[in-house]
């Protein structure tokens, strides 16, 4: 009896010493530190999730869908465009109801510090990495540096001068940390990208496989578009609310902030590398029809061409996909959600073929048939009513196929976008997908900038530094990839006529980069927003009669507010109630 | 001869004298002949009392002569002797209410009398009398301190949420009771309630420690049946049920929902969508295809649809085995309507067959083996919308406008909207197929008891191997045919092209086990007065499921208890273990508990004094008991990193991508469990003969150590900080259960109450300080809500007038809202629109207006009445079961008007502000109609947020049991018939869905009122 019962203590001893402690366990899904970056490989893809700082959106493959919530493009939040969506998150923006508490579709302000810290922590930690890796140690510092300078370009540009973080903070820091000056976090994004170029690859290493790598091209790029906005007038002179507040601009003018401003584009167009991509050679003695298909194609293909598109200067890749398509079908092709509707103010800015505005005299355009002899950006960029889609024509008139009066989704304003766009692409039943490049800048955008800069610094017709061209002679070079004659251009501007020269180069800049996250910037920071983000939406309303189109300017279709306030975003009320030290926007 | 007669007298009267006892002794044995030690014998109507020694004799020296002894024990019913003779043995017969009146507790069984922890219990017949097909539904209002919320009735989707006392921590998720079947921690909902023996639930720190660090939430022993030495019973219950969901979101038709369209699109400025002659031919229902009417609910719902359930168990043994055998099997049909032209079965259900072996053998004289096997096969199907745990077809319902599309067109295709982004339902019950998930559950547990007498008398050793291994993993079949636009001139747009058929694997939770392992020493003892019980335990378990890593837990545990006479009681309880959720170096945590009990009707100036007092026990504790059910990440004190997201490079992004590695949340290295700091006090109170009854029990916890996150670090930090041990919550609160139970004749009564109350506060959490005092959120009840205030609806009075009082417009044709008026931030606003209260009179109404509305999700009272009798063979019982002093926050599909596309118009928006209502002074209950979400009024206020207090008939049952005689005829012991109703009736203030439902819009799958018919059979 007794030994049964020792047997049967032993034998639960036994079960009990031959369990491993279940506590000891640890996870085998993780990695730490010294493991990541003492392995080139690994290290690689921690540098790869800083890329993910570029801007892109909540939605895989939503290009310029570029806000967090909801599938709006930030351009809805500018004159260009509106939601199809009533009540959409981007409309906080534009209906006057923004308030530092409302939660700001685009406020990036946690996510980019979140970037911030990141790279922090991998340029504290490259040193790991073996010395037979040292060119790739290089080229990781150079790309985390750039994706910091970033991040804060991205903060500096939405909320004037912010806090530079340039180490890797501890949760037992005094995290009361004060925003820097605009001026301190300009210089900072600079000399960064100078320390970044020194680390680089060169624009011709980083293509072929290893396109979408920053290059020392994109530092160059970023410093140039930092510099130019740092020389307009929103930041160089008085703050908005008319003081000399220096963490939202200067507080005086200076002009040696355009001729930076132009040195730095100069620099970039200097590498010798980028060229505007136009497969299609446009000539003056080709007839419209062709002329028009040239353009259009040189165009529209840039922004999903990745082999050989040297424009290309800084991109966010994806995976390839047609989310963008069907983002952006008209609600008339099944799965087509129309998501950005286009403003007639943004119709009225394309001008036409031959270079001139609608307005301007012997411009062809005809108000009972505007969609004619157009320039081809606009056939590109804009679903109107009759163009030719997926084997039939778009149907925006009221009861067309894509206006339904029933389908609350139908377009707002009698446009839905087409730009960024590949057609072909199948969206429903047996879809395709393309690669899409959405080019954060591109070589278009430097030309811009050295113009712009340019006719600030200089006049819209001098060289005196020798960079190479004229502010005029660079716009010429972006119209001249779609417009013919090239030459006839500009003739709305005078020799040395800087003001006429300024118009022009806005309304190039507006139509050149429509819906690529410029706009509701640039009109800040050329201080026109007021006039341009204030006034109502209009839209085109078309009827058919029998075969008969007639067409009804809407004037409001939806009513923007512009707010002094609004040139800069208010700091999250949260982090205003965390850190002590900041000090918020002006008048918000 | 007087003398004579005097001597004679006095004679007699001597011997008389000379009889009478003084001094009486004796011997009392049990049922089986057995001493029984500490009897009680008392002198009636003195103070004079003995008792038992260990072999059960006594001696007794009375005070009066013709003294009546009381002979008394617990667990045996008392009997009253007259002295005749100086030798008096007895034996006592167990009492048979008490001695079933046993009560499991942590890792153990404690007579009920004798118990100091807050426990509550209920019997297997009260749970089988909800013929709810999932357990956790029964128990509603059938044990006191337990809250239920009942959020959805899909077939095999219909676990209750439940509490034990409310929520004491942060994170209602991290609240959840410790449930163990038969000591191990198991699924429990899909016990059948007919092989459940005893439902305990321990309440109080005295009841918890033993489960130390997974303690704190309290905890729910279910104990299954056993054999019990007889002849074997064989039992056959059967029940049949019809179905009818308890509520149904209704909605307007075709007519009334265009017509309150139209003036949502006006009231916003938009072009009305419904000409005349659309809402003629809504009316007349004379254009079927291109104006449908659809009424959803009746045509794709059942109203009735059935369930069935057999039980068939045999139990019995002898002494060397003891045996309990049973199968189950379950057919639960779901509410779905099914056509003959349905290529697919697509109706919900819900399949069960469970089968339980529980055994015991009597392998020596001093061992007992036991066997438990149960083995469980579940089916559940849904439509093959999302997965099988899917609301959808009333998600569906609830969004779809009633005129959106024509089930079928003249060609017999399906309709569609031209946005193609609602379902067709007639399409998806016929033809989108199903999904159907299966679950096999498998559970053993070996158990043996050595008694080791031999070393000291009443040490025993048990020791226990157990294991659960569940596997879960299923079907979806399916298939979308093209829908089409039927336009008005005739012809057909395809606007959904079609899906080749799929069959395809269902991911289920997949596979996981668990096993548990349980060694224990007890000691049990009576000396005389004292009786001393202790134990020491050693628990070890390991769980894994699919990819994941192991979690482990292990731990001691240790309980003594002591009584003195059966009157004082005390008891000393402590858990110390671990989990691996913590740092090596702190994670072992110790968690005591104390307790004291004074039986006062044991003492016989309470017996003598006040004899209506059948039983009084006045009992109290305080201990600490942990919590470490902290949030879904393991390894909180790890830094680690993870992958996350993935980058391109080159220039054909169809290849794959590289992965991207992250920081993952920083760690945590001083992570650490709750701590619960318990103290309950309570009485038992029995009167007239045990007639009334009322037990009380005071309660308040303080919960410390609450791993929450800090709020009051700034984003410039760029990362989140760990979360840490810093909160601090208090809850308190009682329960209270009155009943009273007669029997006057062949009549029997019963009453019984039960209410439990416990509020909770935030004591402690890391909140920044908020600008104004009524928007902090310490010192409110967790999850209390948020929002703004409604005041009314704005009228005209409230705008700008031109003098001649019409009103001023302003560019985007809103008038424009009286200066003097707070202004509303969240767009303009119109007439109608609802007028928020500005609580901090800045002259702005916006988020800092926000103050607390209403309570929290979870109720803080619950409490239910039973009544019931038996005649001759009949039985009734009834049951009102309620809830109250939460709030239910409506959206959606719930509450709102159709929302662009999407929704349905309700009853309550015809009584919306128009200016027309206004000027008649019409009642309005809803402001004015929007036609898409609209910022201003669609938010969190106080309007959306409603009282979430209810009263349910939850059960009422009639029972008939033929009488024994005439059933030995036919060979049966027992027959007895029922016929029952649960859920029969709502008193509530939700009205549109039912006010336990989980979700806020009234989509989930209603709770269902259940008609019940059957019979138990024994032989």
């Amino acid at each position: 009896m007794r030994n049964t019962i020792y047997k049967t203590l032993i034998f639960s001893a036994l079960i009990v010493s031959a369990c491993e402690n279940p506590l000891d366990e640890t996870p085998y899904n993780k990695y730490n530190a010294e493991f990541i970056f003492s392995e080139p490989k690994k290290a690689e893809e921690y540098v790869m999730r800083q890329y993910l700082v570029l801007p892109y959106g909540s939605s895989e493959s939503n290009g310029y869908n570029r806000l967090e919530s909801g599938s709006s493009m930030i351009a809805c939040a500018s004159d260009e465009a509106m939601p199809n969506i009533p009540g959409s998150n981007v409309d906080i923006l534009t209906n006057g109801s923004w308030t530092p508490s409302s939660s700001n579709p685009d406020s990036r302000w946690d996510d980019n510090f979140e970037f911030i810290r990141s790279t922090n922590i991998g340029l504290d930690n490259l040193y790991m990495l073996p010395e037979s890796s040292a060119d790739l140690r290089k080229q990781f510092y150079g790309e985390l540096i750039f994706l910091r300078a970033y991040a804060h370009f991205e903060l500096l540009k939405r909320y004037g001068g912010i806090p530079i973080v340039d180490r890797t903070l501890s949760p037992n820091d005094n995290l009361n940390i004060p925003r820097n000056t605009f001026e301190e976090c300009v210089d900072f994004v600079v000399s960064q990208c100078d320390t970044a170029v020194k680390y680089l690859l060169p624009p011709d290493l980083a293509s072929g496989g290893q396109l979408g790598r920053i290059s020392t091209g994109a530092a160059l790029a970023l410093k140039s578009r930092i510099l130019l906005y740092a020389a307009s007038d929103l930041y160089n002179g008085p703050g908005y609310d008319g003081s000399t507040n220096n963490l939202i601009g200067y507080g005086s003018y200076s002009k040696t902030r355009w001729e930076a401003a132009a040195e730095a584009a100069s620099a970039t167009i200097g590498l010798g590398y980028y060229s505007l991509y136009r497969p299609n050679e446009l000539t003056d003695n080709q007839n419209d029809a062709t002329a028009n298909t040239n353009g259009e194609k040189n165009y529209a293909d840039l922004f999903y061409t990745l082999s050989g598109n040297k424009e290309l200067i800084l991109i966010r890749t994806s995976a390839q996909s047609n989310m963008v398509e069907k983002k952006n079908s008209p609600v008339g092709y099944t799965s087509g959600q129309g998501t950005t509707n286009p403003s007639q103010q943004m119709v009225d800015t394309y001008g036409m073929l031959n270079g001139r505005g609608i307005l301007e005299p012997a411009s062809g355009y005809s108000e009972t048939d505007p969609y004619v002899n157009r320039d081809p950006r606009f056939n590109v960029s804009i679903f109107y009513n009759g163009k030719t889609w997926s084997g039939r024509l778009v149907e925006t008139f009221v009861d067309g196929l894509d206006n339904r009066i029933t389908s609350t989704n139908a377009t707002k304003t009698g446009y839905y976008l087409s730009k960024f766009m590949k057609s072909g692409i199948v969206i429903s039943g047996s879809e395709t997908k393309t690669n899409h490049c959405f080019p954060i800048i591109r070589y278009a955008e430097i030309l811009l900038n050295y113009a712009e800069a340019m006719n600030e610094a200089y006049g819209p017709d001098v060289d005196p530094l020798g960079y190479g061209k004229t502010a005029r002679e660079a716009i010429l070079e972006v119209r001249g990839r779609v417009l013919r004659p090239v030459n006839a251009a500009l003739s709305s501007v005078p020799a040395g006529d800087v003001t006429s020269m300024r118009e022009a180069i806005r309304k190039e800049r507006c139509v050149e980069l429509a819906f690529e996250d410029h706009r509701q910037i640039d009109v800040r920071r050329w201080k026109t927003a007021p006039q341009i983000l204030g006034q109502n939406v209009k839209g085109m309303r078309i009827t058919k009669t029998g075969t008969a189109l007639s067409y009804e300017l809407i004037s409001n279709v939806a009513t923007r507010i512009f707010e002094t306030k609004m040139y800069l975003y208010p700091i999250p009320q949260s982090e205003m109630n965390n850190n002590k030290a900041l000090i918020q926007n002006p008048l918000w | 001869m007087k003398k004579i007669l005097i001597f004679t007298l006095t004679l007699l009267w001597a011997i008389q004298l000379y009889a009478q006892v003084t001094r009486v002794n004796g011997t009392i044995i049990d049922e089986n002949g057995f001493p029984l030690t500490g009897v009680n014998i008392t002198e009636k109507f003195t103070t004079n009392g003995v008792s038992t020694d260990i072999d059960g004799k006594y001696t007794i020296l009375l005070r009066n002569p013709n003294a009546t002894l009381v002979y008394s024990f617990i667990g045996y019913t008392s009997k009253e002797i007259q002295v005749t003779s100086d030798l008096i043995n007895v034996q006592l017969e167990p009492d048979v209410v008490s001695l079933s009146d046993v009560v499991v507790v942590g890792y153990g069984i404690q007579k009920k009398a004798s118990v100091v922890g807050a426990i509550s219990t209920t019997s297997s017949q009260e749970l089988k009398q909800m013929g709810t097909p999932n357990l956790s539904n029964a128990l509603a209002g059938r044990v006191s301190g337990l809250i239920t919320m009942v959020g959805s009735g899909r077939p095999g989707g219909d676990d209750a949420e439940i509490y034990i006392r409310g929520v004491s921590t942060l994170n209602s998720e991290n609240s959840k009771p410790l449930i163990l079947v038969d000591g191990v921690e198991r699924d429990y909902t899909q016990l059948d309630p007919e092989d459940i023996e005893s439902f305990s639930v321990l309440k109080d720190a005295s009841a918890t420690a033993v489960y130390g660090v997974r303690g704190a939430n309290g905890v729910l022993l279910i104990t299954t049946k056993r054999g019990i030495i007889g002849k074997a019973i064989i039992s056959v219950n059967f029940q049949t049920t019809v179905q009818q969901p308890t509520r149904l979101m209704k909605y307007l038709n075709s007519y009334d929902a265009a017509m309150l369209r139209n003036e949502a699109l006006v009231n916003d400025g938009l072009p009305a969508r419904f000409t005349d002659s659309d809402l003629a031919h809504f009316k007349t229902h004379d254009s079927p295809y291109t104006h449908p009417d659809n009424d959803y609910v009746k045509d794709f719902l059942k109203k009735n649809t059935s369930m069935h359930n057999l039980n068939v168990n045999v139990r019995g043994g002898n002494d060397r085995l003891k045996y309990y055998v049973s199968t189950n099997g379950l057919f639960q049909d779901g509410i779905y309507k099914q056509f003959s032209e349905a290529k697919y079965p697509s109706n919900a259900h819900f399949k069960r067959l469970n089968i339980r072996s529980n055994l015991d053998f009597e392998a020596t004289r001093t061992t007992t083996v036991s066997l438990d096997l149960n083995s469980r096969v579940e089916e559940q199907q849904n439509i093959s919308l999302g997965d099988v745990s899917s609301t959808s077809l009333f998600g569906e319902m609830n969004t779809t406008p009633p005129y959106y599309y024509a089930y079928r067109l003249p060609d017999g295709s399906y309709g569609s909207n031209i946005d193609g982004q609602r379902e067709n339902l007639l399409a998806v019950l016929n033809d989108y197929g199903f999904n159907r998930m299966l679950d096999n559950i498998l559970e053993g547990t070996f158990k043996v008891n050595q008694k080791l007498d031999f070393i000291t008398k009443g040490l025993s050793f048990r020791g226990m191997v157990s294991f659960n291994s569940y596997f879960s993993s299923g079907t979806k079949v399916g298939y979308r045919p093209p829908k089409y636009l039927y336009n008005i001139d005739g012809t057909y747009t395809e606007v959904v092209t079609e899906t080749a058929p799929w069959i395809d694997k269902l991911e289920g939770s997949g596979h996981s086990k668990r096993t548990n392992m349980e060694y224990s020493l007890n000691y049990n003892r009576t000396f005389t007065e004292h009786a001393v019980t202790g134990m020491l335990l050693y628990t070890i378990t390991q769980s894994n499921s699919n990819a994941e890593v192991p979690k482990g837990f292990l731990g001691f545990v240790g309980r003594a208890t002591y009584a003195y006479k059966h009157r004082y009681l005390a008891e000393f309880n402590f858990g110390y273990n671990g989990s691996d959720q913590f740092e090596k170096s702190h994670r072992y945590g110790f968690f005591p508990s104390f307790s004291l009990g004074w039986v006062a009707s044991e003492e016989g100036f309470v017996r003598n004094n006040l004899p209506v007092i059948s039983f009084l026990k006045f009992r109290g504790s305080y201990g600490e008991v942990g919590n470490d059910k902290i949030g879904t990440d393991r390894f909180l004190y790890l830094q680690t990193y993870d992958i996350n997201g993935d980058y391109y490079f080159g220039t054909d992004n169809s290849w794959g991508a590289q992965s991207a590695l992250y920081e993952g949340s920083l760690g945590n290295n001083n992570v650490t469990w709750e701590v619960g700091k318990k103290s309950n006090a309570g009485f038992e109170l029995k009167l007239f003969n045990n007639k009334f009854l009322l037990n009380l029990d005071l309660f308040r916890e303080m919960r410390v150590n609450i791993f929450t996150s800090r709020n009051t670090r700034p984003l410039v930090l760029g990362v989140d900080l760990p979360q840490e041990n810093i909160g601090k919550v208090e809850n308190k609160g009682f329960e209270i259960e009155p009943g009273f139970e007669n029997k006057t004749g062949r009549l029997g009564y019963h009453i019984r109450g039960m209410i439990s109350f416990s509020k909770n506060t935030v004591i402690f959490q890391d909140e920044v300080d908020p600008r104004f005092e009524y928007m902090r959120r310490t010192g409110q009840p967790v999850g209390q809500n948020f929002g703004l205030k409604v005041l009314g609806y704005y009228s005209p009075d409230d705008f700008e007038k031109d003098n001649e009082g019409n009103l001023v417009l302003q560019l985007n044709g809103k008038p424009i809202l009286k200066p003097e008026m707070p202004q509303p931030t969240y767009g303009s606003v119109q007439l109608g629109d609802f007028k928020y209260w500005d609580r901090n009179e800045d002259g702005v109404i916006d988020s800092f207006d926000e103050g607390p509305i209403g309570n929290s999700r979870i109720p803080k009272i619950v409490y239910s009445l039973s009544y019931g009798l038996n005649y001759r063979g009949f039985d009734f019982n009834m049951m009102w079961q309620g809830a109250g002093g939460n709030s239910k926050f409506l959206s959606g599909t719930g509450a709102w008007e159709q929302i662009r596309e999407a929704g349905r118009y309700m009853e309550i928006h015809q009584s919306r502000w128009t200016l027309e209502r206004y000027q008649n002074n019409e009642e309005i209950l809803y402001p004015r109609l929007s036609s898409a979400e609209n910022k201003h009024n669609h938010r969190n206020n106080s309007f959306y947020q409603k009282k979430g207090d209810y009263l349910r008939l939850k059960n009422l049952e009639l029972g008939y049991t033929i009488q024994k005689e005439r059933l030995n005829k036919i060979g049966l012991s027992n027959l007895r018939i029922f016929i029952s109703g649960t859920n029969l009736l709502i008193l509530d203030h939700i009205k549109v869905m039912d006010p336990e439902s989980n979700s806020s819009e009234g989509s989930s799958y209603p709770q269902m009122r259940l008609w019940n018919m059957g019979f138990n059979l024994q032989f």
